[in-house]
């Protein structure tokens, strides 16, 4: 279950890093607030992603109401297909 | 993954307890004795030694008996007693946080029908544990927790905000991200504001505010919001979202 944090934080970390960094750049120079790096991150995020923020919310408003969570996921978060082998082989081990 | 919202409920093919999540093995539902069958945990409550399995495994990880003789070395399986006449085992995987409930069988002290020999066949064969299938249903469940508990916690602020309209209800969805909700009626429409915490939206991910919305019922790119409840909301701490519905 941590792992499923951890990875699902890298995939966050990948998109926000790279508008983050430009972010930052920008803010370095002109001396501004952490608070106004955020807002920026998050108006730059919506500018550079917004077919894709819409594309997000139609596909999440359809999953949601046909209450396919797991379809979801497997669409937004998908996990590490090793992991059920892994655990599975560790049982075989013990057999 | 098991958000305090979800606990205490049957979800997929599991029942959320405070400390471990209750599963039954897909050889177990579908080769065993249960009286009731279905792919979600909640369609086998009804069976006597799942039954059992959910109120004697709920809070605590072992039973007061042993199946003894096994060959695997993986711990303590453990009795489920229903009845005189039925028995289920249980294991507890540790690792993953999961009870599973490993077999079920009748009971009948000293018949070669008994289930002690039945678990014991089992194991030696290797048929007794939860297999490759058994968590890829477990993974991606787990993976899918963080959206159910959404949906279940944007209900509860929905149902409470329309409960008392006209004002702010704050939760902390996930236990991870500050929102305050209000919902105004004026005649037909339906204003509603959602506020979210900038910050533990960025350590989030901003890629999963369209399904925070899609949760609180907005289906198309809402318009921002500047003021909720009687306060105003702060552009440099919190996003705010505002869409009419008729």
């Amino acid at each position: 279950m941590a792992s499923t944090k951890t990875r699902r934080q890298t995939a966050v970390s990948r998109i926000h890093a790279d508008t983050y960094e430009s972010v930052k750049q920008v803010a370095g120079s002109t001396g501004r607030a952490p608070a106004e790096l955020l807002r920026d991150a998050w108006e730059e995020y919506l500018v550079r992603h917004r077919d894709e923020f819409a594309e997000r919310l139609e596909l999440s408003a359809r999953m949601l109401r046909s209450g396919d969570t797991i379809e979801l996921a497997k669409t937004l978060a998908p996990g590490d297909p090793a992991r059920a082998a892994k655990a599975a082989a560790r049982i075989r081990e013990a057999q | 993954m098991r958000p305090d919202s979800l606990v205490g409920r049957c979800l997929h093919r599991a029942y959320l307890c405070p400390n471990w999540e209750l599963r039954v093995t897909e050889r177990c539902r579908g080769e065993d004795d249960l009286s009731k069958k279905g792919p979600q945990f909640e369609d086998l409550v009804e069976d006597d030694v799942v039954s059992q399995f959910k109120k004697k495994l709920e809070h605590t990880n072992r039973t007061s008996r042993e199946v003894s003789g096994l060959r695997s070395g993986l711990g303590p399986v453990w009795v489920v007693q229903a009845g005189e006449k039925r028995r289920g085992c249980a294991w507890h995987d540790e690792e993953h946080e999961i009870i599973w409930l490993l077999a079920s069988h009748p009971h009948e002290s000293g018949s070669p029908e008994d289930s002690w020999p039945y678990f014991r066949e089992l194991d030696a064969a290797g048929r007794l544990f939860p297999t490759e299938e058994d968590y890829d249903y477990f993974f991606e469940e787990d993976d899918a927790r963080f959206f159910d508990a959404l949906v279940v916690e944007a209900d509860a602020l929905m149902q409470r905000a329309a409960a008392a309209p006209g004002q702010e209800h704050r939760t902390r969805l996930v236990d991870r991200i500050g929102a305050g909700y209000e919902v105004t009626v004026v005649q037909t429409l339906e204003e509603r504001v959602l506020a979210l915490s900038l910050d533990d939206v960025e350590k989030q991910g901003f890629e999963f505010v369209p399904t925070i919305l899609a949760a609180f019922g907005f289906e198309e790119i809402p318009d921002p919001a500047n003021r909720i409840g009687n306060r105003a909301i702060d552009p440099s701490t919190e996003l705010g979202f505002m869409a009419f519905l008729g």
